[in-house]
């Protein structure tokens, strides 16, 4: 059975007078206990997150002062030309005109006679091909040389841009034939990210566009050192002026 | 008369630990809204004194330059772009010519080339001589060039024949690259 306890208002007047003195400072401990709980706690975790906060920024300032000291330290005119190196040898799109001038300049170059030569173009209109890593325009180009003439144009075509792979060779006494892919690469926005770092070119891909510099100087030496002129090429080169 | 009565109530035990307690009890609620008071305070001035507001005004200024170079920006980006994808490309590429000069190069005197299909996969090459020894040192080389994996991989006779008419022999091989 559970004892009832009898307590009257006189014992809890004298309760009361015995632990007034206690009462005050017992409820402003309460009230500090209270505001560490809900302003103190509160405030120190905002202090955290700031501080975190500050940090990445501090971070993201950094990287971004490098982004345009690295942006700042770029020569407009090299820019432009590897702007141009590279599109030439990788165009945004299909690039027919591109594709015949290094098709017949090669051929001048390997002193290969071009016979007849057909395209797999595909869409002209569609520009966007999201199958292909690399999308290429097939060529299928015959030759009336043997093959070591014709090989003389692969090795020369391989050194020439636009590039191109060769996919298929096919050859016998008299006449020859290859079957060039020449690549091009659409430019999506999803490329280009927009908070994406502004790293130097590394040492790799600039070694790579001293060699597509190459490419292109090694078959215009060629074209002079075999006495042919860039005249000749203009007047073989349907896209000529 | 007895002069050792005290009139003063005396003081408990009890009495001087109450007042011990209150004593403590005042201390600490006077001390404890001034320590919360501070550590606010100290807490509120370092986390305005962090504050990442400048840093960002600082992003803002140097977000406003390089998109004054956004041009050179975009351009860099398509070189870069460009770059990644060529390298690709010439690193996927078969070096044919190299390819077709080696075989070429294991040709002998006698042995002429008729006809040669290569591909990315394959090789097949159709040979004519007047002697079969000739044809079997061509073979032997091309068996040590599959040995040192040197161009091909593999090496097939697809066929062997006799043109009576010219009075050669011909032969067809095919490799695997």
């Amino acid at each position: 059975m559970i004892g009832r306890v009898n307590t009257d208002i006189q014992s809890i007047k004298i309760i009361y007078n015995r632990n007034k003195h206690f009462l005050i400072p017992f409820f402003v401990i309460l009230i500090c206990i209270g505001l560490i709980v809900q302003v103190i706690v509160p405030q120190i975790r905002t202090f955290f997150k700031v501080r975190e906060e500050a940090e990445n920024a501090s971070r993201r300032l950094a990287d971004l002062k490098k982004d345009l000291e690295v942006l700042s330290s770029l020569d407009e005119n090299m820019l432009e030309s590897q702007l141009k190196i590279t599109s030439f040898a990788l165009p945004i799109n299909k690039d027919f005109g591109g594709i015949l001038s290094a098709l017949y300049s090669a051929a001048q170059a390997a002193g290969v006679n071009v016979g007849a030569f057909s395209f797999q173009l595909g869409d002209l209109s569609k520009s966007e091909e999201k199958d292909a890593k690399f999308p290429s325009i097939e060529l299928t180009v015959n030759f009336e040389n043997d093959i070591g003439a014709v090989n003389n144009f692969i090795d020369i075509v391989g050194k020439t841009l636009p590039i191109s792979d060769i996919s298929a060779v096919s050859t016998d006494n008299d006449s020859s034939s290859v079957s060039l892919l020449f690549y091009y690469k659409v430019l999506s926005t999803s490329d280009i990210q927009k908070d994406e770092r502004i790293v130097p070119i590394s040492n790799d891909k600039l070694s790579l566009l001293d060699k597509l510099n190459t490419f292109n100087s090694t078959l215009l030496s060629n074209i002079s050192s075999e006495g042919g002129e860039l005249s000749t090429l203009k007047t073989t080169n349907p896209f000529a002026d | 008369m007895n002069n050792n009565i005290n009139l003063i109530l005396p003081k408990d035990k009890e009495f001087v630990e109450r007042q011990k307690k209150g004593k403590a009890l005042n201390t600490i609620a006077i001390v404890f809204p001034i320590l919360i008071g501070i550590i606010s305070l100290a807490v509120f001035l370092i986390t305005q004194a962090i504050n990442p507001t400048a840093i960002r005004r600082q992003q803002d200024e140097t977000i406003n330059e390089i998109a004054k170079l956004q041009d050179k920006k975009i351009k860099f980006f398509i070189v870069k772009d460009r770059l990644g994808n060529i390298d690709s490309i010439l690193k996927n590429r078969i070096n044919f010519a190299e390819n077709i000069n080696n075989l070429l190069s294991k040709t002998i005197s006698g042995v002429s080339l008729v006809n040669l299909d290569i591909d990315n996969k394959q090789v097949v090459l159709t040979l004519s001589s007047l002697s079969l020894k000739s044809l079997d040192e061509f073979i032997n080389s091309l068996i040590v060039m599959v040995e040192k994996k040197d161009t091909i991989r593999s090496l097939r006779l697809d066929s062997l024949t006799f043109n009576e008419k010219e009075n050669e022999y011909l032969i067809s091989l095919s490799s695997s690259l």
